[in-house]
């Protein structure tokens, strides 16, 4: 009993924290495997695709809009980021360059490379994306090593991991959908940006069993180059102010036959490494919460993010900027969803959901901001390996911001080997 | 390398690692409160920017005038700078001050218009005020502005329109004006004057326009600013403001650092190495509103000419004050011939390449001069200009005897 208990509270903990733990690795047939997916969209985005109001010529145009608002994928990358000529300092996504025009488009195809040395406690992947992209200089088109990491699991009897290399984030839940594939609906949350950026560094991954409560407590923890924040605003593959970045979240799970409840804290602290000042510093807060009951799922996390004023040598993702401005944002997001068991045929699961969330910002000399956005949309599961899903934005301007039309229709058909 | 030296040079590295970070442009602005604020705490570059109530007025007082001038009691004064530019006599005020910037741009600036008459003149609506895209907390903020009209329709509550956000997202029709220098600052600044008399340039004593503040709308806040009027810069198609170099004259020191000369410096017409026709159509300059900042080094060498600054006999006081500096052989005395001159005070602290000129017949036409930015960049080689990494804004408030 005790040990189908066990397995049961190990299988949840993986299925919740996949990048974080694995079962011991020794465990596993050795041997090269590879996986991967293709996520191909279609998206259609109100306006010009920008969040870039006409008539509001301050500058940099990014600073006072929310240029993330219309995402089309499950990158977060957007409709357009074409600030028409004005000038912007690196507050943006990527941007799938399709304006307000209805476009098809493949946002990723994914092959993953996973490696289990026989008889070592030792796991090796990598996680190779190519994103096929047109834009204003033609082909586009980047090839991106999003994850590569050794994790070593050097006790059987303890779920303790550690890992070197590039790797998920710690902070939150949010990550743990960063793929398409895995991601109930499509986009990421207005916060995404904050909290589910991939770096480079080392990581450990501790959780304890409580079995006699049916609960688990985790600690994930990292010192990476970049922290948590997506890589256009903190490029994780150099240190440039020479200074890592520390990240921890801390949970308690709490896993019954039919109630599973999930709650973490994280927070991060260290230099801001989208510029080379040691001394410029930035922290997070965060806080999240899951709870699944049968089909019915809710999940919810917010953060607070602060960033110190530096000089003006900005330098992220996207290139080469000017002023490294004070930032500072809050925001939430409650994620509600059904996974409505269809057939055992083709269509095997259809899983409406609702999210709504607000985000509160402000840059440096710049009036504070206040967004929100409801997203509707279905995930229909065809046997196990296609996914069909689709759904809608609607973004808003709640107080601080020129009104501007930026709604977005999109869908993504995923397909996984 | 032995194993001792390798581990000190080792933990050297990890200290040096620790504690330090390669040299990076600041991205400092000073704008006219903070100036304000530094020439209050005595501070160098803001006491040259802006004299406080009551003190004495640097250019017009000994030895550049006959008798101590104090500033105005009730209000703080942009100094006024005496300068060359393209040759003439110029003076600026500076009211913001950038440190390692790369570019400066312009904000938008809304003014409330009924309508616009047949000559397509603006009609303003009564009892309102500018509305700034931007105020002055931000490292973004700069003087320069993109005039936008909004025509307001005829009972529409312009009470609504206190900042960039109402005014784009109430969706009232915008019509483009012209760029426009306004500075914002404390409600009590105006160009520096004496109590009781006008700004005047300081050699020159030609009368300048006193530039009283007015009242305006930033991000929903009450503001005041210092207009220095309409088309006095050009922007690109990026609104990034089109810089002119400006010139610090400057000799090597003992250890062969640049240090600045103590006379005017040199307004250019363009970038650095990129010098143009002066800009100003009718005598009214529209270049010289953003100024990058350069030393300028010269380097007397045994043989050959030394160059002098022209301080007329009639100002004892200077001379005395620059030989001490300088050295006498750097501040010869005028000829009689230039002496008698009518526009002498016109030459007042120029400097000239060998300043022997100032004895020939001829002058001023005898001399060449380091008062245009051709003929310092031409007279000077290349490694004598040292990029000061600066940014200083001010519109001309004299140039070439019209005062914009």
């Amino acid at each position: 009993m005790r040990a189908g208990v066990l397995a049961l509270l190990a299988a949840s903990g993986a299925l919740a924290d996949g990048d974080a733990w694995s079962p011991p690795a020794a465990a596993q047939p050795s041997g090269l495997q590879i996986n991967g997916y293709a996520d191909i969209g279609f998206a259609a985005a109100q306006g010009n695709g920008t969040s870039f109001a006409p008539g509001d010529t301050r500058i940099p145009a990014d600073y006072g809009t929310d240029p993330f608002a219309t995402a089309v994928n499950s990158r977060g990358d957007v409709a357009s980021t074409d600030p028409g000529g004005r000038f912007v300092n690196g507050f943006l996504p990527r941007s799938m360059n399709i304006g307000g025009a209805p476009s098809a488009f493949l946002s990723t195809f994914d092959v993953d490379l996973k490696y289990v040395p026989a008889a070592l406690p030792l796991l090796l992947f990598g996680r190779v994306q190519f994103l096929p992209r047109y834009g204003g200089s033609g082909n586009e088109t980047r090839v991106v090593v999003e994850q590569a990491f050794a994790r070593i699991s050097p006790f059987a009897s303890q779920e303790f991991a550690l890992s070197v290399g590039k790797f998920d984030s710690v902070f939150g839940i949010e990550y743990l959908e960063n793929e398409a594939n895995l991601r109930t609906n499509i986009t990421p949350s207005l916060i995404a940006r904050y909290t589910t950026g991939q770096s480079l560094g080392v990581k450990a991954f501790y959780r304890v069993q409580i079995p006699g409560i049916w609960s688990a407590i985790s600690l994930n923890a990292a010192a990476t180059n970049g922290g948590t924040l997506v890589e256009t605003l903190s490029p994780p593959d150099l240190s440039l102010s020479g200074r890592p970045i520390g990240s921890a979240r801390l949970g308690y799970e709490l896993n019954l036959p039919a109630f599973q409840l999930k709650i973490g804290g994280s927070g991060e602290y260290g230099t801001r490494n989208d510029q080379r000042g040691v001394a410029v510093r930035q922290w997070l807060l965060g806080a999240d919460l899951r709870v699944v009951f049968g089909g019915l799922s809710l999940s919810a996390e917010g953060v607070k993010i602060q960033q110190d004023p530096g000089a003006a040598d900005k330098s992220n993702g996207l290139g080469p900027f000017t002023l490294v401005s004070a930032f500072a944002a809050r925001g939430a997001y409650g994620t509600l969803a059904y996974a409505l068991p269809l057939s055992d045929g083709a269509f095997r699961r259809l899983t409406p959901y609702l999210r709504y969330e607000q985000r509160h910002a402000q840059f440096e000399g710049f009036p504070a901001y206040t967004v929100d956005r409801l997203t509707l949309g279905f995930r229909l599961e065809l046997w196990d390996v296609l996914i069909v899903k689709a759904e809608g934005l609607l973004n808003g301007e709640v107080s601080g911001l020129p009104q501007v039309d930026n709604d977005v229709f999109t869908s993504s058909f995923v397909y996984s080997f | 390398m032995d194993q001792g030296s390798s581990v000190a040079a080792f933990a050297a590295l990890a200290i040096a690692a620790c504690t330090s970070s390669p040299p990076r442009p600041a991205g400092e602005l000073r704008n006219m409160f903070d100036l304000v604020e530094g020439a209050q705490a005595s501070e160098p570059d803001a006491s040259a920017a802006v004299t406080i109530r009551g003190q004495p007025l640097r250019w017009l007082s000994p030895p550049y005038g006959p008798s101590q001038q104090l500033q105005q009691g009730d209000r703080d004064g942009l100094v006024v700078q005496p300068a060359f530019a393209d040759a003439r006599p110029a003076a600026y005020a500076t009211s913001e001050v950038w440190d390692g910037f790369p570019r400066v741009w312009a904000q938008p600036l809304y003014v409330p218009v009924s309508g616009f008459d047949p000559l397509g003149k603006p009609i303003r609506v009564p009892d309102t005020e500018w509305i700034f895209g931007l105020g002055a907390g931000s490292r973004f903020y700069s003087p320069w502005w993109q005039t936008w009209f909004v025509t307001v329709p005829a009972g529409y509550d312009v009470e609504k329109l206190h900042s960039a956000e109402a005014v784009v997202s109430s969706g009232l029709p915008l019509t483009q004006g012209p760029l426009r220098y306004a500075a914002i600052g404390p409600r009590e600044i105006e160009v520096a004057h004496p109590d009781g008399q006008p700004p005047v340039h300081p050699f020159t004593g030609d009368v300048l326009l006193t530039r009283l503040s007015q009242q305006g709308w930033a991000d929903g806040q009450l503001i005041w600013f210092v207009d220095f009027g309409a088309d006095r810069f050009r922007v690109n198609a990026s609104l990034v403001v089109q810089e002119v170099a400006l010139f610090r004259l400057a000799l090597p020191g003992a250890d062969g650092t640049p240090q600045a000369m103590d006379v005017p410096a040199i307004v250019g017409t363009g970038p650095l190495g990129t010098p143009r026709a002066a800009d100003a159509p009718d005598g009214f300059p529209r270049f010289g509103a953003l100024r990058h900042e350069y030393y300028a080094l010269i380097t007397p060498a045994p043989g050959q000419p030394v160059p002098g600054v022209f301080v007329s006999a009639s100002r004892p006081e200077l001379r005395a004050q620059l030989i001490a500096q300088l050295g006498a052989q750097m501040v010869p005395l005028p000829s009689d011939a230039a002496e008698r001159l009518p526009e002498r005070e016109q030459y007042t602290l120029r400097v000239a390449q060998d300043g022997g000129c100032f004895a020939l017949t001829d002058f001023p036409n005898s001399c060449v001069w380091f008062d245009t930015q051709q003929s310092i960049e031409g007279n000077l080689p290349s490694t004598a200009f040292v990029d000061l990494k600066r940014f200083s804004s001010g519109a001309l408030l004299f140039f070439d005897g019209a005062t914009p």
